[in-house]
């Protein structure tokens, strides 16, 4: 029985491709544990240490670069914003709920919402105090380092200028003793006059560098201030979006909205009913646009912003919409030209001219073309449907989505189209006189002989294809304001707020696990068409 | 019993050679195999004995002469004429079961797909690999693969079976199992059978007749060789009989001599130029000396005129 | 042609070919007569006299013309020989009844008697029916035990070995150095058992091949001491023979060299003769027959001859020559 399990195990760590994980299993069961533990060692210890290694070494020299942003986050300040950015998302998505909510559910929560308020408030109020207090110690510290080094530099500075202001008051006077034949002299005179020019950029260096030198005290952290600061924000933070929640759950609720509208109209419907004459047409526009409005509100729902899951999400399915639409393309194209010559010698100018092209000159012209399509995109038929379709709804397919999606396909068909065209071609001539001794049509011969025998390399290709897809959507959302990774990055960047390069490097590796994910989830196709039982993972 | 069944006649394989004529690699095979008979194929590497083989198969392209099965020239390949190669080529995306029914479909278009099963199992168990039905090509030994192309071949129901150095490259135990497999299913399904093989010793335990090829460039067949073995064979009484060792001697001896004689095959040639003078030959029925089992008086060569 | 016996030489015991006869058919188609005939002195006791006959398909020359094929018995016996205990008794053990084929007739029965106990061997090769190869019919190998062991088995194609060598050029074929050759493909064998020297004849009537007769002989024993192979060549406006292959043992080698550059006018020597006649010719007194080479037949001590010619449609193509 446990062999069995064993066997599964194993079975299962081979087809997902996930090696490393072998030793460990067979060092559970005992085999060869010398054996198991030096692998272990090799394979997972080390990359962990590496990558530890790698912490440090970032959390070492991150803050010792100054940027306009602010300093290079630290892995420390980086996971921070990760969670921040979390925190966003769950927020958001109680307010959606909170929109939603109706009934009893709906009274209970508000209930607990305006509890926590209550006890936020004497949390607000300590946190302020302990600001407070620490920006005391703060200027108290100041005082001791600034203030002086402030002083040193002003005394420099002035001493600076005095001496300046005496050397040319002696200068004025040497000048006025020489005569207009004294060259001598005025050579002299101008080598001094240089020389104390020379003199006063020194000066001014030096009381230059004190200036700085008080400017980063000024600037210097203090983590006393920093954390109770920080505290502060976090309790602000929360109180707003209780308030919020609260809001949400009371006069923003739907439910209550609905409610809302439906007196209105009720009470409009009541007065039509007893007017007359021409009182009546007024009315009856109110009591259209009433019904109208009260109808929309309904159906309603809470007008959400993009946070980053909801962006990944997005991301991820563009992508997928471009690798399925160049795959479409790239494997029957590349069937035809790995079957006959002549149709890949005339596909090979196309190919080689417009695989080297960047995303970033496709991406403006599929803007282009693609605008052209929807001339007025928020009422086109196409993207009303796709807005209103169950799940993919929310995704709000924009032509922006499907130029991106394009993009992608354009530039990661070729690895697929490559591989194909040469897995159809170099079919084993041996399985091929399999074919001509069977005399197989050449449909059988096709289906039954040469497109399997040249799936491992067709997978292959659209291993590669995916990996290079997900590197351009990325760069093609940015461009196009596609909401997405590529658009979050980009609002960081333009932003400029204090968390925003944290934010920046919380995106490189989100991007960087999820085309992992991809490339893992592709292995495993592959192995699974592959019939030699092998297959480079790199 | 058709002693005609292959006729190989004047079979000739050039090569274009870029630099000067064409490279005849067989120039002038001329070879009868009856029905049902075994033909073993030797002789030096190089030789040709494939190119022989794959222009049977009709895998291969014939410059001149002609093949003729059972009446009628052969066009190109088909189940008809089956082969067994020396690396089994399965297609290794399909388990063993459906490496055979793939031909099986072909030749019995209008059976049932539950017959179709049966007639797969049914070779499959004729081979040895009753119980290795749903394994796929890289889940079996070499002998395993080899036996499976060995079933795959033979459901064809060809009328020929062609095998070209078909153990090769298994060691010698599962050579003589696989010898004793395929000779249990020629004895079953009496097919004609020509069979290339490097191992003398297996040519004379799976042959009636050894065709012994000479030396490249312009080969052809340079003496045949009767073994007098009654079927179905038993290993062991071959072994013990008085003529084994001589048959094997005559074999060796052939093949050391056009060790010898590969570079100077072409100075030995019998030039024997053709000429117009001389009408062509004819053949004719049946003439038997008292006690022998043969003759029939054969058509001479075109001969010149002295000068 | 002389029906006297003449002296014998120490190497003419040593001959396989112990006694030649040549039977033509009577008129009226009936059977044959015997027209030549040659024996080592000793023999004719036991040996049919000039003017016999064998009528209806009698006897091994009979059966030969009744059923038009080459025939070799490996054993004489009483069915093919009415004096098969003489014979025996003289040392014969073994004979060939090779048939001449003219204008689609049998034209002459070719009888050779053959010495048992020797180390030669003759052969007799024919097509086999549904194949492309030439194979034996029957042989005697004296004592060559071993070599006669595997021969029955192989086959030759046209072009290989001896007998397809004779297939695929239809003349009579002189091979020496047999355990060397390249040519002959038993030389294995040859080389084994001591075989020096190959002779074949094809026997061919209008354009098929009815058989290939193939001599082997060693140093010890031979069929013949001298074999000859004759064309005919155009020198000038006529036609003449020239030889074109040749062996001979080292005791006749003067005859070897002499005839060399030789022409034959038709009716010249022996081989003239059986040009002109169109049947085999024998003789036990060589040096009258061969009056061109008269001193060097006496000085090699050569005194009996044999010549057989090949025709092919019908046309006088080589003869074959043997002497002993």
């Amino acid at each position: 029985m446990l062999t069995k399990l064993k066997h599964l195990l194993l079975k299962i760590i081979d087809l997902t491709a996930l090696g490393f994980l072998e030793p460990i299993v067979r060092l559970c069961y005992g085999e060869e544990p010398g054996t198991q533990v030096k692998k272990i060692g090799q394979f997972m210890m080390v990359p962990v240490l590496v990558f530890l290694l790698f912490i440090m070494v970032w959390s070492a020299f991150a803050p010792r670069h100054k940027t306009k942003s602010g300093e290079v986050p630290t892995p420390a300040v980086t996971f921070d914003s990760y969670r921040s950015i979390m925190t966003f998302h769950g927020r958001e998505g109680d307010k959606e709920r909170a929109y939603l909510a109706t009934g009893d559910a709906r009274e209970k929560w508000l209930a607990e919402a305006e509890a926590r308020l209550e006890e936020l408030k004497p949390l607000r109020a300590e946190a302020e105090a302990a600001v407070e207090e620490a920006e005391a110690a703060h200027q108290g510290a100041l005082t001791a380092t600034y203030d002086p080094a402030l002083a040193e530099y002003n005394e420099a500075r002035q001493a600076a200028m005095e001496e300046s202001k005496q050397r040319i008051a002696k200068l004025k006077v040497r000048a006025e003793g020489i005569a207009a034949d004294d060259s001598a002299a005025k050579g002299e005179l101008l080598a001094v006059y240089r020389a104390h020019t020379a003199q006063t950029a020194n000066a001014k260096s030096d009381y230059q560098k004190l200036k700085q030198q008080a400017d980063a005290i000024l600037k210097a952290k203090f983590p006393q201030l920093a954390a109770a600061r920080a505290r502060l924000t976090r309790i602000a933070e929360e109180e707003q979006y209780l308030k919020q929640l609260v809001k949400m759950l009371s006069g923003g609720n739907r439910e209550a909205r609905v409610a809302d509208g439906q007196t209105k109209l009720d009470a409009l419907r009541a007065q039509y009913a007893g007017a007359e004459g021409a009182a009546l047409f007024p009315l009856a526009k109110s009591i259209n646009s009433a019904e109208s409005r009260l109808a929309r509100t309904a159906e309603s729902a809470y007008a959400k912003p993009w946070t980053l899951p909801m962006q990944i999400i997005r991301s991820v399915y563009c992508v997928f919409v471009g690798f399925f639409m160049g795959s479409v393309i790239a494997i029957p194209i590349g069937v035809l030209c790995g079957l006959s010559r002549t149709f890949m010698a005339a596909m090979t100018p196309f190919i080689a001219l417009f695989k080297p092209v960047s995303p970033i000159v496709w991406l403006p012209i599929f803007l282009i073309v693609i605008g052209g399509f929807f001339p007025d995109p928020d009422k086109h038929w196409f993207f009303t449907t796709l807005w209103n379709a169950p799940l993919i709804g929310w995704l709000k397919i924009n032509p922006a989505f499907l130029a991106s999606a394009a993009t992608v396909a354009m530039c990661s068909l070729w690895a697929t189209m490559v591989n194909t065209a040469l897995g159809v071609a170099s079919v084993d001539k041996d399985h091929i006189n399999v074919a001509r001794v069977l005399r197989l049509g050449f449909w059988p011969r096709l289906f039954k002989i040469v497109l399997p025998s040249a799936l491992p390399l067709v997978f292959a290709g659209l291993r590669i294809s995916l990996g290079v897809g997900w590197m351009v959507l990325i760069a093609a959302e940015l461009l196009a304001s596609s909401e997405g990774l590529g658009k979050f990055v980009w609002d960081q960047f333009n932003n400029g707020a204090s968390d925003s390069f944290a934010k920046m490097v919380v995106v490189v590796f989100v991007v960087g696990i999820i085309g992992l994910l991809l490339d893992r989830i592709m292995i495993v196709f592959q192995r699974a068409v592959s019939f030699e039982g092998s297959v480079a993972t790199v | 019993m058709n002693k005609r069944y292959v006729e190989i006649v004047n079979l000739v394989k050039a090569y274009p050679n870029p630099v000067g004529d064409p490279i005849r690699v067989v120039d002038g095979f001329n070879l009868n195999i009856a029905e049902g008979e075994v033909i073993g194929v030797i002789g030096h590497s190089g030789c040709g004995k494939s190119t022989v083989l794959t222009m049977t198969a009709g895998l291969n392209e014939i410059t001149n002469g002609n093949i003729v099965v059972d009446g009628k020239e052969i066009d190109g390949p088909g189940p008809d004429r089956a082969v067994v190669f020396q690396a089994p080529c399965l297609l290794p995306w399909m388990t063993a079961a459906q490496n055979v029914m793939l031909g099986v479909k072909r030749v019995y278009p209008h059976a049932t797909k539950r017959q179709r099963k049966d007639i797969v199992a049914y070779y499959l168990s004729l081979v040895g690999l009753a119980d290795a039905m749903d394994k796929r090509p890289r889940e079996m030994s070499g002998g395993m693969q080899q036996r499976v192309g060995i079933a795959r071949a033979i459901a064809l129901k060809p009328k020929m079976l062609l095998l070209d150095e078909p153990f090769g490259r298994l060691d010698s135990l599962t050579r003589m199992d696989l010898q004793d497999v395929i000779l249990d299913i020629l004895d079953r399904e009496k097919l004609t059978t020509m069979v290339i093989t490097h191992d003398v010793d297996e040519a004379i335990y799976m042959s009636d007749r050894i065709c012994m090829m000479t030396n490249g460039p312009r080969a052809r067949v340079g003496q045949v060789l009767d073994i007098p073995f009654e079927r179905p064979r038993d290993r062991k009484a071959v072994l013990a009989h008085d003529l084994y060792y001589d048959l094997r001697g005559c074999l060796i001896d052939f093949l050391e001599k056009f060790e010898k004689k590969k570079h100077t095959d072409q100075a030995e040639e019998i030039a024997a130029p053709r000429s117009a003078k001389e009408p062509p030959i004819s053949t004719r029925g049946d003439v038997s000396a008292r006690d022998a089992t043969l003759t029939n008086p054969l058509t001479l060569a075109v001969v010149s005129p002295m000068a | 042609m002389a029906e006297d016996m003449t002296a014998v030489t120490e190497s003419q015991t040593m001959q396989m070919i112990a006694a030649a006869e040549v039977w033509t058919p009577l008129d009226g188609d009936s059977g044959i007569q015997l027209a030549q005939a040659i024996a080592t002195p000793g023999l004719n006791a036991a040996l049919p006299a000039v003017g016999e006959t064998l009528l209806g398909g009698e006897g091994l020359a009979g059966q030969a013309w009744a059923r038009e094929i080459p025939l070799l018995v490996d054993r004489i016996a009483t069915e093919d020989f009415a004096n098969a205990d003489a014979l025996l008794e003289s040392g014969i053990t073994a004979a060939a009844a090779l048939p001449m084929y003219d204008h689609g007739r049998v034209s002459a029965v070719l009888l050779l008697y053959l010495r048992g106990g020797v180390r030669a061997a003759i052969e007799l090769w024919a097509g086999r029916s549904g194949q492309h190869e030439l194979g034996m019919v029957c042989s005697y190998y004296g004592d060559l035990e071993r070599f006669g062991n595997i021969s029955p088995y192989v086959n030759f194609p046209m072009g290989s070995g001896l007998p397809g060598k004779v297939w695929q050029t239809g003349r009579p074929q002189v091979m020496e150095g047999l355990a060397q050759s390249s040519e002959f493909l038993r030389s294995t064998g040859a080389e084994n058992e001591g075989l020096t020297t190959g002779f074949g004849l094809p026997l061919i009537r209008g354009l098929e091949l009815r058989g290939v007769l193939l001599t082997l002989d060693s140093q010890v024993t031979s069929a013949a001491q001298v074999y000859e192979v004759w064309e005919p060549t155009m020198a000038g406006q006529a036609a003449a023979m020239c030889r074109r292959q040749a062996a001979s043992s080292k005791e006749s080698s003067r005859f070897a060299r002499a005839s060399e550059a030789l022409k034959l006018q038709p009716g010249e020597g022996l081989v003239g003769q059986a040009w002109a006649s169109r049947r085999p010719e024998l003789t036990n007194e060589l040096a009258i027959a061969e009056s061109g080479r008269a001193s060097v037949v006496e000085a090699d001590g050569l005194s009996f001859g044999l010549a057989i010619p090949v025709l092919i449609a019908d046309e006088v193509r080589a003869v074959a020559m043997l002497a002993w």
